[in-house]
């Protein structure tokens, strides 16, 4: 029981990053159209940037999180002006595979500036080795902080995005882009703060995901980012609150389903096998797409007439 | 035999035959002849060096794939650097039999799904003479299924879940393993977690493919053998991230020690998710060949102190002092680096072994009967004849102390502790 509640736990926290990373996917696609493959890259740069400040010039690690985020915010700002501006017009399915390319420019940038970073290296936090015990449940520092941290993430991100008028704007933007312009919303200026504010958010997400697995490498993020764009798409791709559920939701099976079929078997079939885990976890993603297309907590489609 | 000799160079021919209507049809049918026998006899005879691809009066070009952009650039790319080191020591030196050696790599990303095409480029755009080295047990499988069919030297597939030998158990013709199957490690890691480490039970988080599979049997099997018992084994794929449940199933079963079974990058945030968790089992952890490196002990950081790590390769011999005399200058000791030097070593004294004029059919001869009791250089002896084609089996550990991996054994044979 006690094992269960602790892979709960760390499903939790999983899920919790993976809603993160849902969330910045899904605020770029619903203001500017683009399924953005390139997200984990965006990660991967900033944490890469925060273990150089680490490990180069030593600096001291608040200092450097500030630093790289600042970075990320900087770097979002280039990515919409270079890469994503001229793209604007253009068919989804084209700013879709633009973004791959984007991914392997910004891979191959990082390999070329910090080429220490194309093997595994450890990721050093102040955070490691500290736990709070109770009885025989575990919960490591680092796995507290990413918990608290998405927590208020999130809050102060739902509070933004309908509070104050620039978030207003934002989600004004998204729902219909000539309304908005025609309202005087600066929707150049707006898809811009979209692409920062999701480069920050990919930025907070890679920094808590490496702090957790304590390795990192230039393509650390390339296999979370398709679970995160699973939980994008199970939420519903056009719902903030749904992505963070979504991302939650594959957090949660990926890590429940690992416990429970652990040294089960069906005949000749090795249940604990990961293969077979994930095998099951995307026909689930199937199944649920196909009695819910538009995903667990997407908005019914809406048609004129 | 008239067929072997070289043909007249065409300007020869054309001037003093006759007229090129009639010529051009023979010529080709010559051409095509002497093809197909050149072909025959790069397979099954000596001849002149230009008879084997690869082979000029001044260089033989070999090739070999090995990840130098992906996932497991990690081990690859060190082992290349020692390749290089090698081979320019070698050519500084006059080459073999006046022939430099040009080495061509490639990368296949880590991906097995690249392999082939990186194999058949070397071998049908570049014509190397022989493949030396494919990066990865199951990329190695795959060039495999290239390089035999066509009768091409494949020496040192690295990866001990790599093939040498057929379904019969009969070693594959044209395919020399330098290093040890994983299947050999694991009975000599049980016969030590059993015996000098006293682990009554023992867990196992293994690589669910060739890496891992084989090992997880006989890792059972040893352990049973010397009274000790695998209580439960978790398998992860190499993309796995997420390691809670992976711990807490092994936890569950409460083992003296866990044996760590794959690459260094999963097996690394397996022991991170644990430290993170407060767990360590009483005995620690032991890890397989592949992380029996510096570079693993550094990447751990505080949680890899104590481990045990299983390895092949010892300092204590001329070749591996004149290596630590070239390499001085690295920050570090990179035992990759060190394997790539002492097989491109083997490589060349198979080449050296192959006469003044090699082809595949004299290179294989050598390898197939020259190598009794071989000094690898490293420590243990290798012994290849027709009928074994397998890589040395002796094992030592080492154990990470002060983040240094520190030899805590000698040698141990996996044909004593399982005949």
């Amino acid at each position: 029981m006690l094992a269960l509640l602790q892979v709960l736990l760390s499903g939790l926290i999983t899920g919790s990053l993976y809603g993160l990373l849902a969330l910045g996917i899904v605020l770029i696609y619903r203001t500017t159209g683009v399924l953005n493959f390139a997200y984990g890259a965006l990660a991967a740069a900033s944490t890469c940037f925060l273990y150089i400040l680490l490990t180069g010039p030593r600096l001291p690690f608040w200092l450097a999180v500030l630093l790289s985020l600042l970075f990320a915010l900087l770097l979002g700002a280039v990515v919409e002006r270079a890469f994503a501006r001229p793209l604007l017009a253009a068919p989804i399915l084209t700013k879709a595979i633009a973004t791959l390319a984007l991914a392997l420019v910004l891979q191959t940038v990082i390999q070329a500036l910090w080429p220490q970073l194309t093997t595994p290296v450890h990721f050093p936090t102040p955070f490691e080795g500290h736990a709070l015990r109770l009885g025989g449940f575990y919960l490591s520092l680092t796995d507290g902080l990413v918990l608290l941290i998405t927590a208020l993430l999130l809050i102060v991100l739902q509070l933004f995005l309908l509070r104050t008028r620039l978030g207003i704007a934002m989600r004004a933007t998204a729902d219909g882009l000539e309304a908005a312009r025609l309202m005087g919303i600066p929707v150049g200026l707006i898809f811009l703060l979209v692409w920062m504010l999701a480069s920050l958010l990919a930025a907070i997400a890679g920094i808590l995901i490496a702090a957790r697995q304590t390795v990192i490498d230039v393509q650390f993020m390339d296999p979370v980012l398709l679970l995160a764009f699973i939980g994008a798409v199970l939420g519903g791709l056009d719902r903030l609150e749904g992505a963070v559920l979504g991302g939650l939701l594959v957090g949660l099976a990926e890590n429940v389903l690992a416990l429970l079929l652990a040294g089960h078997s069906l005949g000749p079939l090795d249940l604990g096998n990961p293969g077979i885990r994930e095998a099951l976890i995307f026909a689930g993603f199937v199944l649920l797409l196909l009695l819910r297309p538009r995903g667990l907590f997407g908005g019914a489609a809406l048609r004129r007439v | 035999m008239r067929l072997q000799r070289p043909p007249a160079p065409v300007e020869q021919r054309r001037r003093g035959g006759p007229g090129l209507s009639l010529l051009f049809p023979g010529v080709l049918l010559f051409l095509l002849l002497l093809s197909a026998c050149g072909s025959t006899s790069s397979g099954g005879g000596g001849g002149s060096s230009s008879s084997a691809p690869g082979v000029s009066a001044d260089t033989i070009t070999i090739g070999g794939v090995l990840d130098t952009t992906g996932p497991i650039q990690v081990i690859c790319a060190p082992i290349l650097q020692g390749d290089q080191l090698y081979f320019s020591q070698v050519n500084a030196a006059g080459g073999i039999n006046g022939r430099k050696i040009k080495f061509i790599q490639v990368s296949d990303n880590g991906d097995s799904t690249r392999t082939r095409d990186a194999v058949r480029q070397l071998v049908e755009q570049d014509h190397v003479f022989a493949i030396f080295q494919v990066c990865g047990s199951g990329n190695a499988n795959v060039a495999e299924s290239y390089t035999v069919p066509r009768g091409i030297p494949f020496i040192d597939p690295i990866g001990g879940g790599s093939k040498y030998t057929d379904q019969n158990g009969k070693a594959l013709p044209w395919v020399w393993m330098t290093q040890p199957n994983y299947g050999d490690e694991g009975h000599v890691i049980g016969y030590y977690a059993a015996t000098t480490l006293k682990a009554h039970s023992v867990g196992l988080l293994y690589e669910d493919d060739v890496l891992g599979l084989q090992q997880k049997t006989t890792l059972a099997e040893a352990l049973q053998k010397y009274g000790s018992k695998l209580v439960a084994s978790v398998g992860y794929n190499a993309t796995q991230t997420d390691f809670s449940a992976a711990l807490q199933t092994l936890k569950a079963a409460a083992p003296d020690l866990i044996v760590l079974n794959g690459l260094p990058s999963p097996t690394a945030r397996f022991v991170a998710t644990a430290a993170a968790q407060g767990y360590r089992p009483r005995l620690g952890y032991l890890a397989n060949y592949p992380m029996a490196d510096n570079s693993w002990a550094k990447v751990l950081g505080a949680a890899g102190e104590g481990i045990y790590v299983s390895g092949y390769t010892s300092m204590d011999t001329p070749v591996a002092q004149q290596y630590l005399q070239a390499t001085h200058s690295d920050p570090v000791f990179s035992a990759y680096k060190f394997y790539g030097y002492i097989n491109a070593k083997i490589m060349v004294d198979a080449l050296r072994k192959a006469g003044s004029n090699p082809t595949r059919a004299s290179l294989r001869d050598a390898l197939d009967h020259d190598f009794v009791n071989y000094d690898t250089g490293f420590g243990p002896t290798l012994t290849w004849t027709p009928e074994r084609h397998g890589g040395v089996s002796d094992f030592m550990f080492f154990q990470i102390k002060q983040g240094q991996l520190t030899p805590v054994s000698s040698f141990i044979k996996a044909s004593a502790v399982w005949p």
